[in-house]
């Protein structure tokens, strides 16, 4: 019993140094955020912001139109989530649970996207979208997510084809086809998986910076991450390093809150339900 | 395994038309351009293997792939090694899971601009933090990230690139670790197999798919690491010694305007990179256990 | 199920059609297309066309790079106001990543009608076709005496490949109080590099005797434009010859005038070294927090860094100083360029020379010179810049040495990489990591070879 208490007693040791180191990049940022132009950069550094001050915020807040571009980053990962989620569960049972022509092949193609550098796709891949007409929208920072996407595909392959046979076999049984069984059954029960990649698409659309850096024209268009970008190289407001970590911070806040929300459900279920044996 | 060409092509329908779309024409574009000269305003002027002898035969494009392969060779243990750790702590009955999880996954939404500034402090030689704790404990200050060693540079930028991905990783594998069925556990806890063996026994081959899928992404991301050293590395005044496929690429197109040797210098990655992922999935079947 | 399928093969079909839309458009083809509006929304074209019929418009595509930020509002509204014939549709991109997405949109075929770039990228796309000749413009309708002369910063040969956004020249700043403190006279144009260093010998200071400096008498930066560039000139060296097609870098004059470089942080220690420099936020920051005396400040500077983020430092300008020997002055001067797609139609070629007559007035150049971001072009606005009450309170160390003295950072069309591979090796120099004459003759072969590489063809 009592090996069992000091062994615990170490892992909250060990978690809490990970979590400290882990920590102190973002501790920097929000203490940056708080300080006049002429502490932010001082040595010995100054750990705590003394004068405290809410001015770089306020600058964020007036210079970038926050609100708006908060809502068109919204829009654009809620679409994103919706579509990456269900096309990467289909495909991914559709690898996990049959065998067909051109199987290993396609496989091996989506392996292969995760492995172009972007940097000579971007070009082509604007064409289409200029030649379609879509430029200054956001389809296409959108619409590539309802086609699949790797990771997802992934994720969601190697959970359903690590689940045992059996669901399958007994769901046949009782008169499902494969997309009530996909639907019905599996999806349900891969609540962790789908909470991943809702956390990871998240992530992923969130930060996107080429995609809109490409493809939107108007400022009343740009998401989030353009706006932090504009400020970054402004010549006037970027030159404060203050102002800069007040917007990173306004940048990583709602994916803070997405995170904590969305962890709550995908550590919840440890499934038990319908697994025989 | 079930023998359908209707239902699984209907089911990655969607995914072949955007394999098509915006991969294989891409891709094939890519190749294209790859043995013409191209300045992306006039027309592609047709050059034969010329961008490929002249790759092959530039000394820094070794160098460039030496650090590519020792960054990576860094950054993939050391990631699936803490966040298997990390994980299984977690997947314990402790309290502040949340914070701890939350703490550990912060790096990854931390934007690349700021995680530099920051990372540039900690490494910095004169006034840095890991300098200032050394020379406290007596020791040297050493060069980092702007260290005139390759093998220092490269090595601060995996370890750096460990910390901004790990958390990306510990989820996945948390998602895997709770997805074990808690029958299988109780039942082996009820013929009085300790934790370690259930780890051992139990959860690691369970899990072992997702354990192989974050090495391959994992691998794969190593190889195409971009963020890390752009913001890390002045890419204006990049030496040599600490050049990587990536940057190539990056500043042949975007800084250079010559999309020919742009587009050779991605293809050698690619293909490179699509060798070593066979390998991987050559040693799967040794180590990964699937319930089918 | 049955619905599902269809909405299935739906979705296929439309991807095939828009497969086969793009497949062939990808090669000669997007010529044609280039002109169209840079939105390319169905919507924009259409009113686009019947505005045409009315009284024969022109929608006018702009890019700009840091938006209002570095283009002021009050600037293109006045267009707007004075010419509502032209509709001005903005294509905007932050400031840092305006490069790829403009590299983008050229090869997408839909560039902007008119943007403008850094003065060196500029020169590339005048040598690949990309930028129309403003020459028989210029003539046709600017007078010339009312310009300084970086307004040619953009030509070659017989032709003018773009006019300036404005200029980013250097003069050398100096701390008022910290010269007071040390009781040294401040500096005055007749100074020479080697008054400069003595000067700094004196200011440089231990202030809490802990035996590291804490006041440099001089910041020494490592970059191009406010560090080796003029320090390779400074005992008459060059970094390329005029012609711009062979590279200089190690003859005598330049090895000494590297070498000064160097010595002002190993040898004579009045400077901090490259890492330090860094790590304290580069040299405005220190200049800021009152850890230099003296330091090479690039105009844009003064107001972005210093004025803002420093209201209470007392400093002032004066020129670059005289080379060693005293015989000349040079003062590198950066700009931005306006250029207009040579692929634009005619009459928004037309409409984008009216924007730059206009951005040329001497009006215009007033508001620009107003911003404190860039020096005008035009001349009766650099004198009205001298009048200015912002800090840098002498301007002329930057109007003046620029008129006088101002060259470019020896641009040509392969400039970006012919200095991205010279500066690493500059930075192992002042580093102490490779000694001047060997790192300098490295750079020489280096670039020479890229030199070669881009002009025989």
């Amino acid at each position: 019993m009592k090996t069992k208490y000091i062994k615990r007693y170490f892992y909250y040791i060990i978690l809490a140094i990970g979590a400290f180191i882990m920590l102190i990049p973002f501790l920097w940022v929000f203490s940056n955020s708080l300080k006049t132009p002429e502490n932010v950069l001082r040595i010995p550094p100054q750990y705590i912001p003394n004068p405290l001050t809410l001015e770089n915020f306020k600058i964020v807040l007036k210079e970038l139109s926050f609100m708006r571009y908060m809502a068109n980053s919204f829009f654009v990962v809620i679409m994103n989530l919706i579509g990456t989620v269900f096309s990467s569960a289909l495909i991914g049972f559709g690898f996990a649970m049959f065998d067909f022509k051109g199987k290993k092949l396609l496989f091996t193609l989506m392996l292969a996207t995760l492995m172009m550098p972007s940097q000579v796709t971007m070009i082509p891949t604007y064409f289409i979208w200029s030649k379609a007409g879509f430029l200054d929208t956001y389809a296409p920072l959108i619409i590539p997510g309802f086609l699949g996407q790797a990771t997802g595909i992934f994720l969601f392959h190697q959970n359903y084809k690590s689940m045992p046979n059996v669901l399958y076999e007994s769901a046949l049984i009782d008169g499902c086809n494969p997309l009530g069984i996909l639907f019905r059954i599996y999806f349900p029960l891969s609540k962790p998986t789908v909470m991943t990649l809702v956390i990871l698409t998240f992530i992923g659309a969130w930060n996107n910076t080429m995609g809109p850096l490409l493809y939107l024209q108007t400022r009343e268009k740009y998401t989030l991450t353009m706006g932090l970008l504009t400020l970054n190289s402004s010549p006037i407001a970027g030159a404060n390093m203050g102002v800069r970590m007040a917007g990173a911070v306004i940048t990583m806040a709602p994916v803070i809150l997405v995170f904590l929300f969305a962890q709550k459900y995908f550590v919840q279920g440890n499934i038990s339900s319908g697994v025989k044996g | 395994m079930r023998k359908s060409n209707f239902w699984g092509l209907l089911f990655v329908s969607p995914f072949i038309i955007g394999i098509i779309v915006f991969f294989v024409f891409p891709v094939l574009f890519s190749g294209y351009i790859s043995f013409t000269k191209w300045d992306m305003f006039n027309p592609p002027k047709f050059v034969g293997l010329k961008n490929w002898i002249d790759s092959v035969t530039n000394p820094v494009f070794w160098i460039s792939f030496r650090n590519v392969f020792y960054f990576a060779l860094i950054f993939v243990p050391l990631q699936t090694i803490f966040a298997l750790i990390i994980a299984h702590m977690l997947n314990h009955k402790i309290r502040l899971k949340g914070f701890f999880r939350a703490c550990y996954f912060l790096p990854n939404i931390t934007p690349w601009v700021a995680g530099a500034i920051v990372w540039k402090f900690l490494y910095g030689y004169d006034f840095g933090l890991i300098n200032h704790i050394l020379r406290l404990l007596g020791l040297n200050g050493s060069y980092w990230y702007d260290s005139e060693k390759w093998w220092v540079a490269i090595g601060s930028l995996a370890l750096m690139n460990v910390w901004k991905g790990m958390g990306q990783t510990m989820v996945i594998l948390l998602a895997a670790m709770q997805n074990v069925p808690t029958e299988i556990v109780e039942a082996a806890k009820a013929e009085g197999a300790g934790r370690t063996t259930i780890f051992r026994k139990i959860t690691v081959p369970m899990i072992s798919p997702m354990v192989f899928l974050t090495m391959i992404l994992s691998t794969i991301s190593a190889f195409t690491a971009f963020d890390v050293f752009l913001t890390m590395f002045d890419v204006y005044s990049l030496p040599d010694r600490n050049s990587v496929v990536n940057l190539m690429v990056y500043r042949e197109a975007f800084m250079y305007g010559k999309m020919g040797p742009a587009s050779t210098l991605a293809w050698m990655l690619f293909i490179i990179i699509l060798i070593i992922t066979v390998i991987q999935r050559k040693f799967e079947k040794r180590w990964v256990h699937y319930e089918n | 199920m049955k619905r599902r399928l269809i909405s299935v093969l739906l979705i296929m079909v439309m991807a095939m059609s828009l497969l086969s839309g793009c497949g062939p458009s990808s090669g000669k083809e997007e010529t044609k297309t280039t002109d169209q509006s840079v939105s390319g929304t169905k919507e924009e074209n259409k009113t686009e066309e019947e505005k045409k019929e009315e009284s024969k418009p022109v929608t006018l595509t702009i890019g700009l790079p840091g938006g209002y930020d570095v283009t002021s509002k009050e600037i293109i509204d006045g267009f707007r106001a004075a010419y509502p014939h032209i509709t001005l549709v903005i294509d905007e991109a932050p400031w840092g990543d305006f490069t790829k997405k403009i590299t983008t949109q050229i090869a997408g075929g839909n560039a902007p009608d008119i943007w403008f770039q850094e003065n060196a990228a500029v020169l590339g796309y005048g040598d690949m076709g990309a930028a129309e000749d403003l020459m028989p413009y210029i003539k046709r309708d600017l007078k010339l005496e009312e310009y300084a002369s970086n307004l040619f910063s953009a030509q070659e040969g017989e032709k003018v490949w773009g006019v300036p956004h404005g200029g980013n020249p250097i003069a050398l700043a100096y701390n008022k109080d910290i010269f007071d403190a040390a009781n040294v006279p401040y500096p005055t144009d007749d100074w020479t590099y080697e008054d400069m260093i003595e000067a700094a010998k004196l200011l440089t200071k231990d202030t809490n005797g802990d035996g590291t400096t804490d006041v440099y008498g001089l910041l020494t930066a490592g970059g191009i434009t406010d560090g080796w560039f003029p320090w390779i000139n400074s005992a008459g060296g060059q970094a390329l010859d005029e012609t711009k097609r062979n590279a200089v870098f190690n003859d005598e004059k330049s090895l000494k005038g590297i070498t000064e470089w160097v010595n002002t942080i190993h040898t004579y220690k009045i400077s901090p070294s490259r890492s330090t420099n860094n790590e304290l936020g580069g040299t405005a920051q220190m200049f800021g927090n009152g850890m230099g005396a003296m330091m090479f400040l690039q105009y844009s500077l003064g107001s972005a860094v210093l004025n803002t983020n420093f209201p209470d430092l007392n400093y002032d300008t004066a020129k670059i100083p005289l080379t060693f020997d005293g015989s000349e002055r040079v003062v590198p001067n950066v700009s931005n360029t306006w250029l207009i797609f040579s692929k634009a139609k005619e009459d928004n070629k037309e409409a984008a020379w009216t924007f730059l007559k206009y951005y040329l007035s001497a009006d215009v150049q007033k508001l620009v010179a107003e911003s404190g971001s860039t020096i005008p072009v035009n001349k009766e606005a650099l004198a009205y810049v001298d009048t200015l009450q912002s800090k840098p309170l002498n301007k002329k160390a930057y109007t003046e040495g620029v008129d006088v003295a101002g060259v470019t950072l020896d641009e040509n069309k392969c400039w970006n990489e012919w200095r991205t591979a010279a500066q690493p090796i500059f930075n192992d120099i002042m580093d102490g990591k490779t000694d001047p004459q060997t790192g300098l003759n490295q750079i020489k072969t280096d670039v020479q070879k890229i030199l070669d590489e881009n002009f025989n063809e």
